[in-house]
């Protein structure tokens, strides 16, 4: 009789803990890399390298709070002391691009990748595209001078905004730098990831081996007013430098 | 005293698998900061040392030692130069960064498809670059490996250019 006692007891917590194991995975911090990602060094005979097949789905990306949704309003001062208000925009397509100058992989979406020209063609057009620093004082990029050293160096003709305090960047969900969302002429978040689909920000390596701007794409789409077939992807870049 | 016997052996359990679950997450080796989104190449490379001769280059926070298969000098096998990464002063390997290698112009012909790369460890990869054996004039394969390490605060992405002469 006692042993079928202890084994229903020892089925029922190795399930409890078995799923709170899953969820602990799932909530840590750290990005984990998706399924395909996860390379698994194993021993071959000598010199029997095999290639492997190149991953052809992008990344799963997590959640974001608020892609379907109004986009949080904010009203945060420019590099220039200025305060710029999302709410001001109101009836335009927004594009918001997390910051960071010292981020390398900013640096190199700036110089070699998908960010050298898609602002300025899409403000152009007349789309509204901001830039956020959510870096904390102390924090790598967070340096006003810098900033506007980058703004000089990238030819930038778009305004970087400050949130030092991280509210905003939080608010959306903003993750890595670079992060972008578009925001519809609604006020409505309608995408959410990364710039493209090159993790190496110099459009070098994109998955599939074909690259895709999503910020392209998804302002196309809504030109020609269709939803956006591509809302969410997982973004790639530094993690953005909040204070906590 | 039966009772006893069987919640002690049910706390010992839970013990047990609490442990198992707490040890999963932290044994990827990950920690810092990752470049999110990045296809890492899934590869399976030989893990054996590397030849003697390897050449080094050194960068800030990491070395690169690479050399030829012991392979290539073996007629028949598969001959390939195996570039192994070294993460330094607390940097770890980027496991989301799509590491590869581009070939110098000079080296193109002798290159033979993408290069594949794994993790070996926490502060350590291995990178795979596939070369022809019946190259003419194939003396030395020489390119750029690009490559990404990181600490709890900050990635770098690096060029390591890579010379190795071939036997």
């Amino acid at each position: 009789m006692a042993k079928p006692t202890m084994m229903f007891g020892a089925a029922l917590v190795a399930a409890l803990l078995g799923s709170a194991c899953k969820k602990e995975e799932a909530a840590t911090s750290e990005p984990q890399p998706p399924p395909q990602a996860q390379p698994q060094a194993q021993a071959q005979p000598q010199g029997q390298a095999q290639p492997e097949t190149k991953p052809e789905a992008p990344p799963p990306a997590p959640a974001s709070p608020v892609l379907g949704k109004p986009a949080p309003d904010f009203t945060l001062e420019a590099l220039d002391g200025s305060k710029v208000s999302l709410a001001s925009f109101k009836g335009k397509v927004v594009v918001l691009e997390w910051f960071n100058p010292g981020c390398p992989y900013v640096q190199k979406s700036h110089t070699k990748g998908s960010l050298i020209d898609t602002a300025r063609k899409h403000t152009d057009a007349g789309v509204v595209w901001l830039a956020i620093n959510s870096g904390a004082a102390g924090k790598q990029g967070h340096d006003p001078a810098e900033n506007t050293a980058a703004v000089k160096d990238w030819s930038l003709g778009h305004p970087v905004l400050r949130d030092v305090t991280g509210e905003i960047g939080k608010a959306y969900g903003a993750t890595n730098t670079p992060n972008m969302f578009v925001i519809d002429a609604a006020g409505t978040v309608v995408y959410a990831g990364a710039i493209d689909n090159s993790p190496d920000g110099e459009r070098g390596a994109p998955t599939g081996g074909t690259l895709v701007n999503y910020i392209d794409a998804a302002l196309a789409d809504l030109a020609a007013g269709r939803p956006v077939a591509t809302p969410l992807t997982k973004p790639y870049g530094c993690g953005v430098k909040y204070a906590s | 005293m039966r009772r006893q016997v069987r919640v002690l052996i049910g706390a010992a359990l839970a013990a047990s698998l609490a442990g198992a679950c707490k040890r999963s997450p932290s044994q990827d080796g990950g920690g810092g900061e990752h470049a999110e989104g990045a296809a890492v190449k899934g590869a399976r490379v030989p893990l054996d040392p590397l030849p003697s001769g390897a050449v080094r280059v050194s960068g800030k926070n990491f070395h690169v030692d690479a050399a030829p298969a012991a392979t290539c000098a073996t007629a028949g096998g598969a001959c390939s130069v195996l570039a192994d990464l070294t993460a330094l002063s607390g940097f770890k390997v980027n496991k989301e960064y799509p590491y590869r290698f581009v070939p110098d112009a000079a080296s193109q012909a002798l290159v033979e498809g993408d290069a594949a790369f794994a993790v070996t460890g926490t502060h350590t990869g291995r990178l795979v670059v596939p070369v022809r054996r019946d190259a003419p004039g194939a003396s030395r394969v020489s390119g750029t490996f690009k490559l990404s390490v990181c600490n709890a605060d900050v990635c770098q992405i690096e060029d390591a250019v890579l010379t190795v002469a071939m036997p």
